[in-house]
């Protein structure tokens, strides 16, 4: 009867590892305005801290909840994988036609977040690809907003070319956008493959099927987001300026520190 | 005398990445002289290459590296400095003309650091000792492509066909992912030769859902090589890449466009435990090529006819691993890689040439294309048809029996020589159908190059089964692999015979006639030729599909309010 106990802790864990119809408030909050000066968790740091936070949380209720439940329960964890993978590709499917930064980055943290539940069914240690997952969509976070202070909004197709206009930005962005969508050597590449090796031991189909077409439909959403920002004709109303020297060395330097946590995932998993 | 190797296979994958941070390093100072350092980083390499090859060479067997990490290792073998040696020669030659070809390019910078990252990706992948660092190699590969191709980055259209590519490229990185997951969970292990050896001391695993461990792993790793290779239907990023430099193709259609060659060649331990899994590689290649020549010969525009001919020859290349001969393969694609980047770097000028003189230079193609007044040689049709049909099958028979007698006894071997003699016929028909003043010089001529072209073949064929596999048991296994039952097998091949005589009969008997076959059917020609210039619909396929794709996904969004 653990399950019963296992349950609303799984649930709780489904806001924090975001799970559908419960992943709506994730979403809502990524995409929330802020109210004033004072409104310190709608600002975009306080967002960024509250979304590395919730997975961790969310691994925590989990762990608990395998724990309550035991062995008997085995098949409501099951259930939630399967509920995960759903969600992953759910949300990896909108995400093709997300043109607004904020909405594209809380969708496919939405579908990164939810494969954990993948893993965490096939006893893959859950915290080191969350938080693998999480990291790698933080420097795209930042430079998204940068656009917003830039330009008003952060959204694909208003103000294309900008390799042309602002090329160490570009530079900057290219990087994160790949980081986001999981390619090596993000944290994200190392956490999908650490899911993928330790799931395919329980069910290959239940691991490899969402793992691999979520992670095939994020590339085709972060070529969409390149397209309609970084590629094309620039515009020629519109004023430019690129990010100095310091502020590419401060990204750039995070960018290489994502790539060591990404090795360190590795070698943990190995 | 082992860390003298270490050193190498480690300085011959780091050159070019060290090389490609250079350039930007010192791009504000340097300008376009950033070239030199990209130049000098690719001779380095391709010296190097050829130290590690020489000192395989002299030292037989394999070796894996490592430093101390679980990834990064390196594995030294015959197959691995083989290719490196490939890579970093065409690397070089695409190196040194992209030098002038990409002179006042805006990106000149961007464009070399490039081109250094993808050939030190590629060497990585090709020195890969363990299994995800084969994948992170693999993975990688597609992501510089789409950037280089990408390089005017204000055309849509190169945006698009960079999007195409990479996407197939990222649909064949899935399976290969789903089979390092297998391979970790069934064997334990990520390190390339362990695997092997568990594979030979385990052959009857099992996965998680009961199916047989190498069969479902050798049809992963089919299917991964299918895409990079551009095999049918996942082959439209190929010829539709042509608004990349032309460096760019050059090095995409004699280098990268062999990775499945080589993944299938990487993991031929595992093929040899298989037995159904190569005769899919057999069928897919075949049609692979018959549409790649077929859709060559449609094409108007030079490229893209080589693109074409590039997927007709990736087909032929998958098709000789479907019949266990996988060093002939990697024979196939070097050669290949050879002649296809003189064909793209020559292309450029062709079409400069063309662009100054339009018209077709006189002469007998000229003849025969244009004014169509050529005599067929003064020989009755049914003397040529013979002489068409049996001297290139006397060629390759007797090619094979003077080198190898007991090849002969391996079913694929006799597929290959099948193609062989269908090549060979073809260009004697072609003789005859233009005809010409000296229809007989130019017979001898072809006879005598096509002998060469075979002994040649059947030489290097040779030595390379020997370099590779050098174990002629392991050998014996791959084409027992690749093989059915010799009745059903000796059925096909002789009908096959029948069937391609009786075609050439007919074909010489209308040709002599003057009344070619398109001529008689001539509905069912348009409706083929109709068929052939759309490309089957493949591309139109996709692109349909992925509109409502992106349709669906926007009325779902909607539905949803985006949260």
């Amino acid at each position: 009867m653990g399950w019963i106990l296992a349950l609303p802790l799984f649930l709780l864990a489904g806001f924090c590892l975001p799970l559908f119809p419960l992943s709506i408030a994730v979403n809502r909050f990524v995409q929330r305005q802020p109210a004033g000066a004072g409104d310190r968790f709608a600002q975009p740091r306080g967002k960024a801290l509250v979304l590395l936070g919730l997975p961790l949380v969310g691994v925590l209720l989990v762990q608990a909840g395998h724990w309550l439940a035991g062995d008997g329960g085995g098949w409501l964890i099951d259930v939630f994988a399967l509920w995960g993978g759903l969600t992953s590709l759910l949300y990896a499917f909108r995400l093709l036609s997300a043109r607004d930064g904020q909405i594209w980055i809380g969708q496919l943290y939405t579908s990164a977040l939810a494969l954990v539940w993948v893993g965490a069914a096939h006893d893959v240690p859950p915290l080191l690809p969350a938080l693998g997952l999480a990291a790698s969509l933080l420097p795209l976070w930042f430079l998204l907003d940068g656009l917003t202070c830039r330009f008003g909004i952060a959204r694909t197709g208003l103000y294309p070319g900008l390799s042309l206009r602002m090329p160490r930005f570009s530079t900057l962005f290219v990087a994160a956008v790949l980081a986001a969508v999981a390619v090596p050597f993000s944290p994200g590449f190392f956490a999908v493959a650490n899911l993928a090796f330790g799931g395919a031991a329980s069910n290959e189909l239940l691991t490899l099927v969402p793992l691999s077409l979520a992670w095939l439909l994020w590339t085709w959403a972060g070529i969409n987001l390149l397209t309609g920002i970084v590629f094309g004709e620039p515009r020629g109303d519109l004023d430019y300026a690129d990010v100095d020297r310091r502020t590419m060395l401060v990204h750039g330097g995070g960018l290489a520190a994502l790539a060591l946590f990404g090795l360190i995932l590795v070698e943990g998993m190995l | 005398m082992a860390s003298y190797a270490a050193v190498l296979s480690y300085g011959l994958v780091l050159a070019m990445f060290c090389s490609a941070l250079a350039v930007r390093a010192s791009a504000g100072r340097l300008g376009e002289g950033v070239a030199r350092i990209s130049v000098g980083a690719s001779a380095l390499t391709l010296v190097l290459a050829l130290a590690l090859f020489g000192w395989r060479l002299g030292h037989g067997g394999a070796e894996l590296y490592g430093i101390g990490l679980g990834l990064f290792t390196l594995y030294v073998d015959p197959l691995s400095t083989l290719m490196a040696v490939l890579v970093s020669a065409i690397g070089l030659v695409v190196h040194v003309y992209s030098v002038r070809y990409m002179q006042d390019d805006p990106a000149y910078v961007r464009f070399f650091a490039l081109l250094d990252t993808i050939i030190g990706v590629i060497l990585l992948m090709v020195l890969a000792g363990d299994l995800l660092t084969l994948l992170l190699g693999w993975h990688l590969l597609g992501v510089c492509l789409y950037f280089l191709l990408n390089h005017d980055t204000r055309r849509r259209a190169a945006n698009r066909f960079a999007f195409w590519t990479l996407f197939t490229h990222r649909v064949g990185d899935l399976p290969l992912l789903a089979a390092v997951a297998l391979v970790y969970h069934g064997y334990g292990t990520l390190s390339i030769p362990a695997l092997f050896d568990a594979i030979a001391a385990g052959p009857d695993k099992a996965t998680a859902l009961g199916l047989p461990l190498n069969e479902a792993l050798g049809l992963l790793i089919l299917f991964a090589a299918f895409a990079k290779s551009a095999q049918f239907p996942l082959h439209t990023w190929l010829p539709y890449t042509m608004d990349g430099p032309t460096p760019v193709s050059a090095l995409m259609h004699a280098g990268i466009v062999n990775a499945g060659g080589f993944l299938m060649n990487r993991f031929a331990p595992v093929f040899v435990e298989t037995h159904a899994v190569l005769l899919i590689a057999f069928a897919v290649g075949l049609v692979t090529t018959l549409m790649g020549s077929l859709m060559m010969l449609m094409q108007s525009d030079i490229k893209k006819a080589l693109g074409y001919s590039t997927m007709g020859q990736m087909g032929y290349m998958v098709m000789e691993c479907g019949l266990g001969a996988f060093s002939l393969a990697i024979y196939h694609l070097i050669a290949h890689g050879v002649f296809k980047a003189t064909l793209f770097l020559g292309s450029g000028s062709i079409i400069g040439k063309a662009r100054k003189d339009p018209n077709i230079p006189e002469g007998e193609i000229y003849k025969f294309m244009v004014e169509r007044k050529v005599p067929h040689p003064p020989l009755s049709w049914v003397v040529f048809a013979g002489i068409t049909i049996t001297v290139p099958l006397v060629i390759v028979f007797g090619a094979h029996q003077l080198i190898d007698q007991g090849f002969l006894h391996h079913q694929g071997a006799l597929i290959l020589l099948l193609f062989g003699w269908i090549t060979g016929a073809q260009t004697l028909f072609f003789v005859y159908k233009i005809g010409g003043e000296r229809p007989f010089t130019v017979l001898f001529y072809v006879v005598l190059s096509f002998a060469a072209v075979i002994l040649t073949y059947v030489v290097v064929g040779h030595a390379f089964d020997a370099l590779l596999y050098p174990d002629p048991a392991f050998r014996e296994a791959l084409y027992r692999a690749a093989s059915v039952s010799s009745t059903t097998f000796a059925l096909v091949l002789v009908l096959l015979m029948v069937l391609i005589s009786a075609g050439w009969l007919l074909v010489f008997r209308t040709e002599a006639e003057r009344q070619p076959l398109p001529r008689r059917f001539r509905h069912l020609y348009y409706d083929l030729y109709a068929l052939l210039s759309r490309e089957f619909y493949v591309a139109d396929l996709y692109s349909r599909t992925g509109e409502r794709l992106l349709a669906a996904s926007r009325k779902l969004n909607a539905l949803l309010r985006w949260a």
